[in-house]
């Protein structure tokens, strides 16, 4: 399991980093994700207890939102395309 | 223990017993001892309006030298916040987004949790940030759904400073990867509510703050209020008064007294007539300067 992640992590910053400025960036998008990810989590299904606290946020972060969501659907397709070269941990 | 060094008061109890009474008289007896006081009702019914038998709205009512009342219904400052979301949304984001955020928006009403934190924000409004009286009394909904409220502080506490720390560092990234960085309305937002749970957590657990129970001298009354008495102490929140309402003989009295042992208790016997009305509320004043340690 480590090391199926370790390959993962590594085919996402191999992907994505081939500058300092792009590594930065990267990180920046990664935590902001995180982020978006609890605001939205009822997108993916997950209920959200403090969701009439975090749709404050919606009109400061909605812009974000596409972004976060490619990120999200790439993310998917790279660990599909993970498993199926490395196979199911 | 005198109650009139109570700042704020929360009356607990089983639907019935007679909080919004007890608050009512209670906030006439601050009155009577020379504090401004607002009495609140959090509750959709009009249980001010009945006790101080005058008509009560949203905005604070003087019903007598020193007393006011006021009527808050959570349910409507909940569409209230949200509808001033949906403006911000609309005005800030784009067409591609917008939809599927209005709806995300008028949802967040029917989420768990909602309207407890609707009436914590109500709570915080005018117990903290725009405090106008000396003393402030709630005259809370029955039991269960007043203790979630009473206990999310610490949860949300962790919950927030996760969240900022996110998007600080995300921000610092982006800073250094020599995007321009300017004042954050998101991190503005988390830092507000944390602000505002932690200070809504402090006033729950000053010692100038009163949560009491009330009680009947029934079983039901009384279990519910042992319950709380339990759930409230978990949360480290202590019960610091008990109310035997409607406890007229010394036997009810006995029995409460060995039921709450250690907290502090007042009685209230069962009037004939309901107390409604300064003048009848007069009447019962009286009692709260009769402690009774057990
Ligand atoms: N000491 C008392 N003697 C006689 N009647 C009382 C007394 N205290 C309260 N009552 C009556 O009991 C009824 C319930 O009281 P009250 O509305 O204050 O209870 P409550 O706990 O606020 O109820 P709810 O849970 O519905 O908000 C009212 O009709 C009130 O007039
Ligand atoms: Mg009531």
């Amino acid at each position: 399991m480590k090391e199926w992640l370790k390959a993962v992590k590594l085919f996402f910053r191999g992907a994505v980093s081939d500058s300092a400025t792009d590594k930065l960036e990267y990180k920046a998008a990664v935590l902001n994700d995180t982020l978006l990810t609890v605001v939205l989590s009822e997108r993916l299904g997950i209920p959200n207890p403090m969701a009439y606290y975090t749709v404050e946020l919606l009109p400061y972060i909605g812009n974000e939102i596409p972004g976060w969501e490619r990120r999200m659907a790439d993310r998917e397709s790279v660990i599909s395309r993970v498993m199926e070269e490395v196979g199911e941990p | 223990m005198n109650l009139t060094e109570f700042k704020t008061v929360f009356l607990s109890g089983k639907g019935g017993v007679g909080k919004s009474t007890v608050s009512s008289a209670l906030g006439l007896f601050f009155a009577e001892k020379g504090f401004k006081t607002l009495v609140v009702s959090l509750d959709p019914a009009h249980s001010l309006s009945l006790t101080f038998d005058t008509e009560i709205g949203e905005k604070p009512k003087e019903i007598t030298k020193n007393l006011f009342a006021v009527e808050i219904n959570p349910e409507k400052e909940a569409k209230r916040y949200l509808n001033r979301v949906k403006r911000e949304a609309r005005e800030l984001l784009s067409p591609v987004v917008i939809g599927e955020i209005e709806k995300q928006i008028e949802l967040a009403y029917y989420s768990p949790g909602a309207l407890e934190l609707a009436t914590a924000d109500v709570i915080y409004r005018v117990a903290v940030s725009e405090r106008k009286f000396e003393r402030v009394i709630f005259d809370t909904a029955p039991s269960g759904y007043t203790l979630r409220m009473l206990t999310f502080p610490e949860l949300t506490e962790e919950w927030l400073k996760k969240l900022i720390v996110l998007r600080r560092e995300a921000l610092k990234y982006r800073k250094m990867a020599g995007k321009k960085v300017e004042e954050d309305p998101v991190l503005g937002i988390l830092e507000r509510r944390l602000k505002e749970v932690r200070e809504l957590r402090n006033l729950l657990l000053s010692p100038e703050t009163l949560i009491g129970i009330v009680v009947n001298p029934q079983t039901l009354p009384v279990e519910i209020g042992k319950r709380t008495v339990r759930e409230l102490s978990a949360a480290g929140i202590e019960a610091k008064l008990i109310v035997g309402n409607k406890t007229s003989i010394e036997e009810e009295k006995k029995l409460i007294e060995k039921d709450f042992p250690g907290i502090p208790k007042i009685f209230i016997p069962a009037l004939e007539k309901e107390p409604k009305g300064i003048r009848k509320l007069q009447s019962l004043t009286g009692t709260f300067k009769k402690l009774i340690r057990t």
